[in-house]
């Protein structure tokens, strides 16, 4: 099932042409950066994307959408212009070191994409846990998959429909750390269950 | 993992709840595709009566009809599933509850072992002789309450008067006479008929009384 959902609505600098080419004043860059990271986490926000690519390309959203329908994030067809490569990456190495609003989901293997924080990881850790505590099921062994992909758990909406990287991203970025979460391999030697408490 | 914290420990219960929790994954998968599959084919039958072929729409349905037995069928497995997981998660509780009762019931064996009848009598008559002792002691040493009777008497007298001083002298206060009737209601109908009644009866009790006795 498709959820419509009205297209983003790109703030006006979105439309400005010099905003797609990377300014050689430092002042104005940093402006520049500011505004695209801005960007980036209203638009991931607003279609609840948890993931993209380093190019961009959103990879994973909570909502039932055609990632493919999407209006591009770095590039504007009403104004012919588009962010290069080069740009792109200095973008979001200034999301991901500046405002630590961004992970690589593996940073030896960037082609996996970048989580972006629009939501703090401590709070999804919350939400997680909280989830799990109203629940009633604390110290229960629970299944990646019943938590991202059940359709009949009564997942809480703020946490349906995650990816399951970042489900285990949440969980030892957050929740084992404080010692509230503990891991089980499944037979593939991969992340397949967890035990909160 | 090099963890600094403390990370819940795993136990076989868990793992094994886990891997049959995993099952119900794989069957549930199993079943998402599964009706996806009846979809398309209920799909494709459509379009091939469309199209007039029937033999091939029946081809269709026939598939379908076939899918969709299996997927009745994992449902019993997955209520078989679900079943076992429901009852290896009860009865954890129910050890947890066992567990507890026993500890609970040690504690309390205890605190009886502590607390025996003999036992509360002994201290209890130590404590009465330990204050008797005391008792004794203050007497000794002419303390205790200190004043005898004739002085406690002047206390009191005295206390009258510095009350007197202070508050005037007390006025007693007698009760008020009662405002209410207390008197019941002299009754004010046919009080005559009774009184009538009354003096026959008490001629017949004269009559009979009058008439002499048959010897």
């Amino acid at each position: 099932m498709m959820s419509d959902i009205p297209q983003f609505q790109f703030p006006k600098i979105h439309s400005f042409p010099p905003l797609y080419t990377k300014q050689p004043n430092t002042t104005i860059l940093t402006q520049q950066l500011e505004a695209w990271t801005a960007i980036i986490l209203e638009y991931c926000e607003y279609y609840k994307i948890t993931r993209i690519s380093k190019d961009g390309i959103p990879k994973h959203s909570q909502l039932e959408i055609d990632l493919d329908s999407l209006p591009p994030i770095f590039s504007n067809t009403a104004i012919n212009r588009s962010v290069n490569s080069e740009f792109k990456t200095l973008i979001i190495n200034s999301l991901i070191h500046k405002l630590n609003s961004g992970e690589y989901v593996n940073s030896k293997k960037p082609e996996l994409g970048i989580f972006i924080y629009w939501r703090k990881l401590e709070d999804w850790g919350s939400l997680l846990y909280q989830y799990v505590d109203d629940s009633g099921q604390l110290g229960t062994v629970l299944t990646v998959y019943e938590l991202t992909k059940s359709d009949e758990g009564g997942l809480p909406e703020a946490i349906r429909g995650l990816d399951e990287t970042f489900l285990i991203k949440i969980i030892k970025g957050y929740l084992m750390k404080l010692g509230k979460a503990q891991i089980l391999m499944n037979e593939n030697n991969e992340i397949g269950g967890v035990k909160i408490v | 993992m090099g963890q600094s914290t403390s990370a819940p420990k795993i136990t076989a219960q868990d793992r094994a709840i886990f891997k049959l929790k995993e099952q119900r994954d794989s069957i549930k998968q199993y079943q998402r595709k599964l009706s996806r599959v009846v979809d398309r084919q209920s799909e494709l039958a459509r379009q091939a009566v469309k199209n007039k072929q029937p033999d091939r729409a029946k081809f269709y349905l026939r598939s379908k009809k076939q899918q969709e037995s299996v997927i009745a069928k994992t449902f019993d497995q997955l209520d078989n599933l679900e079943n076992l997981i429901g009852t290896i998660e009860f009865k954890l509780i129910e050890k947890d509850v066992i567990y507890g009762l026993q500890e609970g019931n040690k504690v309390l064996t205890k605190l009886n072992n502590e607390m025996s009848v003999e036992r509360i009598d002994k201290v209890l008559d130590q404590l009465e002789d330990e204050r008797i002792k005391v008792d004794e002691i203050s007497d000794a040493l002419g303390m205790g309450s200190g004043l005898n009777k004739l002085e406690e008497t002047e206390v009191d007298e005295e206390l009258a008067k510095l009350n007197e001083e202070i508050n005037g002298p007390e006025v007693v206060k007698l009760p008020d006479t009662p405002n209410t009737q207390i008197l019941p209601k002299a009754p004010t109908n046919k009080i005559e008929d009774k009184v009538e009644e009354v003096k026959e009866e008490a001629d017949k009790v004269g009559q009979q009384a009058n008439e002499p006795l048959a010897a």
